[in-house]
């Protein structure tokens, strides 16, 4: 009879299985669309750019707007600042100074949120198009061109994302990162061809301003106010698009200390936004169908394999160290040959065979993304990346957890 | 993104498709596995029935014991090895479980054999070995007993190592379910396990160190 851990291990293939051949069989359905867009006409666009203490990075952020391949009379950009304790105020005004199309207002007090600089943005933008921007990410100058049509050509359709890729990625930890958001913009994308764009995250995106307006603009109460706007949207009977030809490029933690932070700030907004929508389950098309699950799915394996994956160490680990006291005591080897003999299982060699498929999957993703993508991989960091970065996810999920029932997370 | 909907069911299909064919593929090996090794488990219980009419013969013409001593050795050794091959199997068997517990239930009754055996070669030939009996459990799950069975296991492996032409060693899983096996214990009233039974005398089931545990054998 099979135990109940190894059935949990089939589970956990199997689901993994699907999930790869799900994405394979999009790809290969869609292969030739991927970075097709359709094409839209110029129209003024309002820009709004949220900003905190960004000095070291508010000054490129602002060039790569005014450098979009975009007239500069449909253009302008929105900086808000949220009341900024650094040298950010001073850079934005010079700007100010300089072009007609740039605004600056600022926040008497502190919001401590990016919803609601954002929303004080939208409120004042003058154009029917909207786009956010990061204080810390550049923007491709083709971005708005490939990025428009897809409002212009579906009416349904009120957000349009791109590709979020790293900034040149120098550490390692950044290295990790640039693989990570590649290997998201594509799967993103493949999302796209069956209606499940979750997410139109900050660093880019463009929306139709009335429907924002309608759906009551970004929640100030959720820490992802990127995922959750796309989630109300979509139970508004809307659509999210993903613009995989363009992209812009974010900045990314260069420490893992940073990187934790910020995961643990993205997932506790996730679930928020899961709790916040679960009643949709199976409801309102794609987001109850696919979105919802998937989500709450994902939160679930990651918790259940890191919880086996931690009882089945410990328990190794306590046998280990009882039997080496007593072969210390005894006055015997510690370890033999027996001990460290490994005889695969099946189930071993499954999630071998599945990881092989994961790495090439992996290894194809970044080869579809190689024209946009900073940074050359190298097979160690590739493999650091499947194994042990990823692995570190459900740690986040499981902080995430604790911090959010304990009430103890801020933006 | 019509024609994209197929995909939820369309990868539905192909992933329990590829998922059973790994799932034949995978109890095809390891049926193959137990093939093999009940091959060689046919091959010992062979060998031990030879070693029964020699010790028959025994009685009746006069054998060399040193002979009989060395084919029961020999025959110890070879399903010791066996059976670890067969622990190693089964231990990552996913499928065939019950095919593997049938083929331990046989080694283990080969080896509750071969300790009653040597007993019955001890009467006729004298006591020139030592007869280190271990008797543990192969499904329990409280780590205190997996670490000293670890601990047992490690020590004696020593010991056999140190004196291959003295030490008659003898692993025996208890909770294999064979009533022969069940009456010896009781027999020997062994209620904790593990235990060594060193020379159907005496009982260890405590952490000794190796030095002591050598004193009490062999003095």
């Amino acid at each position: 009879m099979v135990k109940i851990v190894d059935f949990i291990f089939f589970f956990y293939m199997f689901t993994g299985l699907y999930m790869l051949i799900f994405f394979v069989l999009l790809y290969v359905k869609n292969k030739d669309l991927l970075f097709e867009y359709p094409p839209g006409k110029p129209e003024p666009v309002s820009i709004v750019m949220p900003c905190y203490n960004a000095e070291k990075n508010i000054g490129n952020a602002i060039e790569s707007l005014l450098n979009l391949d975009w007239p500069k009379e449909m253009m302008e950009i929105i900086i808000v600042d949220d009341a900024s304790k650094d040298n950010s105020v001073n850079i934005i005004e010079k700007y100010v100074a300089k072009y007609d199309n740039i605004r600056l207002i600022k926040h008497e007090k502190n919001s401590g949120c990016a919803a609601a600089t954002t929303n004080t943005g939208v409120r004042a933008a003058k154009y029917d198009y909207i786009a956010v921007a990061d204080d810390d990410s550049t923007p491709k100058r083709d971005a708005l061109r490939k990025m428009i049509g897809f409002l212009q050509n579906e009416k349904d359709v009120a957000a349009v994302t791109c590709s979020i890729l790293a900034e040149h990625p120098e550490t390692f930890m950044q290295k990790l990162q640039g693989i990570e958001y590649a290997i998201i913009a594509w799967t993103r994308k493949l999302l796209d061809f069956v209606d499940s764009v979750y997410v139109t995250p900050g660093p880019f995106a463009l929306y139709k301003k009335e429907k924002l307006i309608e759906v009551g603009l970004f929640d100030v109460k959720n820490l992802t106010q990127d995922i959750e706007i796309v989630w109300r949207l979509l139970s508004h009977g809307y659509k999210a698009r993903m613009s995989l030809a363009t992209g812009v490029y974010s900045e990314t933690p260069k420490k893992i200390g940073a990187w934790w932070k910020q995961r643990v700030r993205w997932t506790i907004g996730g679930i928020q936004t899961l709790l916040k929508y679960k009643h949709l389950l199976l409801r309102k098309g794609m987001l109850g169908v696919f979105i919802i699950p998937f989500f709450a799915f994902s939160l679930f394996l990651g918790m259940l394999g890191l919880g086996l994956f931690a009882y089945l160490i410990t328990r190794r680990l306590f046998i280990s160290y009882l039997a080496t006291r007593y072969s210390i005591y005894a006055d015997t080897a510690i370890l033999t040959l027996q001990d460290v003999s490994f005889n695969p299982s099946v189930l071993n060699m499954f999630g071998a065979i599945q990881l092989l498929l994961g790495g090439i999957f992996t290894f194809f993703g970044l080869g579809v993304m190689k024209g946009l993508k900073k940074g050359k991989d190298n097979i160690f960091n590739i493999l650091f990346y499947m194994i042990v970065y990823l692995t570190l996810l459900p740690l986040v999920i499981i902080t995430s957890f604790y911090k959010l029932a304990r009430g103890k997370y801020s933006w | 993104m019509v024609g994209n909907k197929h995909v939820f069911w369309q990868a539905l299909v192909f992933t329990i498709i590829i998922f059973v064919i790994g799932l034949i593929f995978g109890f095809f090996i390891e049926s193959y596995l137990a093939g093999q090794i009940e091959y060689s488990l046919a091959k010992s219980e062979i060998n031990l029935l030879d070693e029964q009419v020699r010790i028959r013969a025994i009685g009746g013409f006069d054998i060399d014991c040193d002979k009989s001593k060395r084919g029961l050795f020999e025959f110890a050794d070879r399903i010791y090895s066996e059976a670890l091959k067969l622990e190693e199997q089964s231990s990552s068997s996913q499928f065939d479980k019950e095919t593997f517990d049938l083929l331990h239930k046989r080694y283990d009754l080969l080896r509750t054999m071969l300790w009653v055996e040597s007993n019955e070669i001890k009467e006729l030939c004298g006591d020139n070995f030592h007869t280190l009996t271990y008797l543990y459990e192969s499904e329990t799950t409280n780590t205190g007993v997996r670490a000293k069975q670890l601990y047992f296991s490690r020590l004696l492996a020593e010991i056999k190592d140190e004196h291959p032409e003295d030490i008659l060693l003898i692993p025996i899983a208890i909770d294999t379910g064979l009533s022969s096996l069940e009456m010896i214990i009781e027999n020997y009233e062994i209620t904790d396990f593990p235990v060594v039974v060193i020379n159907g005398e005496i009982k260890v089931s405590e952490v000794v160190t190796k030095s002591e545990f050598e004193k009490i054998v062999f003095e």
